[in-house]
């Protein structure tokens, strides 16, 4: 796509022409030239065609999830918002969930159960996907964890690469097979599913004692708080997405940076051949959808591990 | 030189060698006290009485071995010293075996044997008879009235006792799923076993000891160091103290350390289940905080032992999905 010449409008943006709605997957995505990637020239028309095309991949780990969403209605270079709650013009295919509010009460959260749903979701500026570790018919039963790696900056991704390993291998050594992803950012997540069972309170004290006994067996180069000013050199192993109402981005979902970065899940010995947390983007993600033999995550849906009881 | 921990004979068939018995390990931990933070005050120990809870002073204290859950046998004091050996001052060899017959497996804890006044020339003959022979001695010592199997084996101008484990002590390797088939059942072709000992070969290297230290032990050394010359008091790291032999400070147990934060969670579990604490992630600087001042209190709690684990269920009985 050439630049046209900048007419003296105050919008950064160019005017979209003919942007008359598209259909994708069946649903009707207004607005489709609205570039929502200015650095990466991607357009509102690539974010659903993507979704689209990596439908299959997402919706596994997505469906009959609460979810929150990171909307940017402006494009991802303006203010984006992150939502939780449902809405009706969301559309038909997007659920809604009574769940009990942390400071008491009740309201509607959103989930989808299928490519309509998804492709909803982006219609209405989508751009990021974050369930929660529990499924809609049980949200007081989570069935996965998720760790965040999260590298300070200065920190070599060799580090983080290893981080997670170790974590794998300490995970192995409790039985627990466990999947890696890129952020989209800097830094992996290692995600364990497991049987349901255990609450929320369980499960979060059991991310948090991973966390703080590899902090203790590394305390050089590991950190289990969220202090920013203690961080410095350090890869803070972030176990606080594991409690109720909390969440992380899923696999195969965009994140709303420069770059249209992917959270990209990965076979553990790929993981030496990719550069960073932000190794696939829009594009790259889409090269690998197509060509794909195996799920990098194969064997995920059978897996009866329980976590242990320590 | 250290005090000998006893001074004695090694004895072979007719043959006495006097000898001194000395360690030969060196325990380079860091020792941790506990204080109470809110006036640095050392902690202390006492032994209460479970059902009352007041102190029970050592001369009324019993050792009891627990036969079945809450059923007790007492034993003695004489009990005890009657099934301790005698104390005896000799490593008695009965037999010699083949170097490479004692798998390290069963090695436990080096002594160094140092022969007493005058007693050069049959510790020598000893020594070198061993090296030509390749063999080692396999003996009895008593240790503090306590009898061990031990091996008697040369290291260049020393003689090392080495204590072993008894074969009761031991796993054997049956118990665990090891491959055992031919190798040919694993598909390992000779190209792969080429290049395995092509990537070994590259490898390879002397045996380099001096190479190796314990990281841990230096961090926490420059930890403290550091923490002395900004003349902070830190409580950070907490460690029971040693409440036996074995004790030791470098937790680098990763199963271990698990075991023990979760513990120290169930004792003081922290909210009704259905009112988790979720961190918010959309307002990150306030959840940040929140964090940080939950995540303190919890190292504190980690370090405690619980001397029971309290049996705080979570299974709710529902089937699992």
């Amino acid at each position: 796509m050439s630049l046209r010449e900048q007419s003296s409008e105050p919008a950064p943006r160019r005017r979209p022409r003919a942007d008359r709605p598209t259909e994708i997957a069946g649903v009707a995505v207004s607005h489709p030239s609205r570039v929502v990637y200015p650095d990466d020239d991607l357009t509102k028309g690539d974010v659903a065609a993507y979704y689209a095309a990596v439908a299959d991949w997402i919706l596994p780990e997505l469906i009959n999830r609460p979810l929150s969403m990171v909307r940017c209605p402006g494009g991802t270079d303006s203010a984006c918002f992150f939502q939780k709650h449902h809405a009706a013009k969301l559309g038909d295919h997007v659920r809604a969930i009574p769940l009990e509010e942390k400071e008491g009460g009740e309201d509607d959260y959103v989930y989808i159960r299928d490519r309509t749903g998804l492709l909803q979701l982006v219609q209405m500026n989508t751009i990021e996907f974050h369930p929660w570790g529990s499924r809609v018919d049980k949200p007081d039963s989570p069935d996965r964890i998720v760790l965040d790696l999260d590298p300070a900056p200065g920190v070599g991704w060799a580090a983080v690469v290893e981080c997670a390993r170790e974590i794998r291998a300490q995970l192995e050594g409790m039985d627990l097979a466990s999947f890696v992803r890129t952020s989209g950012g800097k830094g992996l997540h290692v995600v364990v599913p497991f049987r349901r069972g255990p609450g929320w309170q369980t499960v979060k004290d059991f991310c948090e004692s991973v966390a703080d006994a590899m902090v203790a067996r590394s305390p050089q180069r590991y950190i289990a708080t969220a202090s920013k000013a203690q961080r410095e050199g350090k890869i803070f192993i972030d176990w606080l997405r594991n409690a109720r109402g909390a969440t992380s981005v899923c696999s195969w979902s965009l994140r709303a940076r420069a770059g249209a970065p992917v959270a990209m899940p990965l076979r553990w010995e790929e993981l030496g051949k990719i550069e960073g947390g932000a190794a696939f983007d829009l594009q790259a993600a889409l090269k690998r959808a197509g060509s794909l033999t195996a799920d990098p995550w194969e064997g995920l849906a059978k897996l009866q591990q329980r976590l242990p009881k320590l | 030189m250290a005090r000998p921990i006893w001074t004695g004979t090694l004895s072979f068939g007719l043959l006495n060698v006097p000898i001194r018995l000395m360690t030969a390990e060196r325990r380079i931990d860091l020792h941790f006290r506990m204080l109470d933070q809110r006036n640095n005050q050392p902690v202390r120990y006492e032994r209460v009485n479970a059902e009352s809870g007041e102190e029970v002073p050592w001369k009324d204290i019993v050792k009891a071995y627990e036969y079945s859950k809450g059923s007790y046998v007492v034993l003695e004091e004489s009990d005890i010293r009657n099934a301790a050996a005698e104390a005896h001052e000799t490593v008695e060899i009965d037999t010699f075996i083949d170097a490479g017959k004692l798998t390290p497996a069963y090695f436990e804890k080096p002594y160094f044997l140092v022969p007493g006044k005058k007693a050069e020339k049959g510790y020598v003959l000893l020594r070198e008879t061993l090296k030509r022979t390749g063999k080692i001695g396999i003996a009895r010592v008593v240790i503090r009235t306590r009898e061990y199997l031990c091996a008697v084996m040369p290291q260049d101008e020393a003689l090392m006792l080495v204590l072993l484990r008894f074969p009761q002590e031991l796993v054997s390797e049956e118990e665990y799923a090891l491959p055992d088939k031919p190798m040919a059942e694993y598909r390992i072709s000779d190209r792969e076993l080429d290049m395995a000992g092509e990537l070994i070969e590259s490898m390879a290297g002397e045996w380099q000891p001096g190479n190796y230290r314990d990281e841990f032990r230096e961090r926490l050394t420059a930890v403290i160091e550091q923490r002395l010359k900004s003349k902070g008091i830190t409580t950070t790291l907490e460690e029971e103290e040693p409440a036996h032999a074995n004790a030791t400070t470098n937790v680098v147990d990763f199963m271990a350390l698990l075991k023990k934060s979760i513990e120290g969670k169930q004792r003081t579990p922290a909210k009704d289940k259905a009112k988790d604490e979720a961190e918010k992630p959309e307002k990150k600087p306030a959840s940040k905080k929140a964090a940080a001042k939950k995540a303190a209190p919890a190292t504190k709690k980690a370090s405690r032992k619980s001397p029971a684990k309290k049996a705080t269920t979570t299974r709710k009985g529902r089937k699992a999905g």
